[in-house]
């Protein structure tokens, strides 16, 4: 039992990646990606009046009348069923546009959840930064190892926003879907990530 | 971004409201005259996306944005 709340086994972290991405495309309508989240809470923050939107049609009731309204005036009553007469209607949409506040508590929730997986890993030693043996044989310590975390970091997020996704938005949602440029991405960043680590292990 | 007429709007995959949009059949009509064939070109929201601006989520492929309606009608009324 011990083992499963510190390192799970690969194919039960397979399994549970698989079921949450695939099982919110199939709920949501949209894939997960923790930068695309981050980018919806970016935006809701300089963004307000759309931020506020968001929040009221985040309840699918206001999303279908709103639809139905935009609908109707862009293409006229007879495109929406039910707009000039009570029917039996249409059955409502699954789809649902998720307000910022859905995507800040993911975050939140991914940050929360791996504070706890540490805890439980590291018997409650949280805070440390050691990165493990190798990292600091490469890159030493303190201010050098910091100034590599802090270029890296950019150029992933960088790389994140100019490809369009992550590793989890690509990797696992778009890779799930085959979608193509998912694919190719993710064969890209993680390809040059084991060539990278060869090469260290070689000549570092 | 690649274009390929053929296949629809390259954005479809990342599009919030695509999945909005298949998600009623009285709905398909936005797909049908902003996403599908070569008709993305005229999506305020892939122009948007081409020249790396803000994309609201409630942004319309018209460029209006979603309308919020104060007192949906009741499910009996549609």
């Amino acid at each position: 039992m011990s083992e499963w709340l510190t390192n799970w086994p690969w194919w039960a972290g397979s399994i549970g990646f698989a079921a949450i991405v695939l099982g919110y495309w199939k709920l949501m309508g949209s894939p997960l990606g923790a930068s695309s989240s981050y980018a919806r809470v970016m935006d809701a923050a300089r963004d307000t009046e759309t931020a506020a939107r968001e929040v009221a049609l985040a309840d699918p009731k206001a999303l279908e009348a709103s639809l139905r309204a935009a609908t109707e005036a862009e293409f006229g009553g007879e495109a929406v069923p039910g707009a000039d007469a009570p029917s039996s209607g249409e059955p409502a949409g699954t789809a649902r546009l998720l307000p910022w506040t859905a995507h800040l508590t993911f975050l939140v929730a991914l940050v929360v959840g791996g504070f706890i997986a540490t805890i439980l890993r590291h018997g409650g030693h949280v805070a440390t930064a050691d990165l493990g043996p190798k990292f600091a044989g490469f890159f030493g310590h303190g201010v050098g190892a910091a100034a590599v975390l802090l270029g890296a970091g950019t150029l992933i997020g960088m790389g994140t926003r100019m490809g369009g996704g992550c590793s989890s938005g690509h990797g696992l949602s778009g890779c799930a879907r085959f979608q193509p440029g998912s694919l190719v991405g993710t064969a890209a960043f993680f390809g040059t990530a084991v060539v990278v680590s060869l090469l260290l292990e070689r000549f570092g | 971004m690649g274009y390929y007429p053929h296949m629809g709007c390259p954005n479809m995959a990342a599009c919030s409201l695509f999945p909005v949009f298949s998600s009623a059949p009285f709905l398909k009509i936005w797909q049908i005259n902003y996403c599908e064939s070569d008709r993305y070109s005229r999506c305020a929201r892939f122009a948007g996306v081409c020249s790396g601006s803000h994309v609201p989520s409630t942004l319309l492929p018209n460029g209006k944005h979603l309308p919020v309606i104060n007192n949906p009608p009741p499910e009996s009324q549609k």
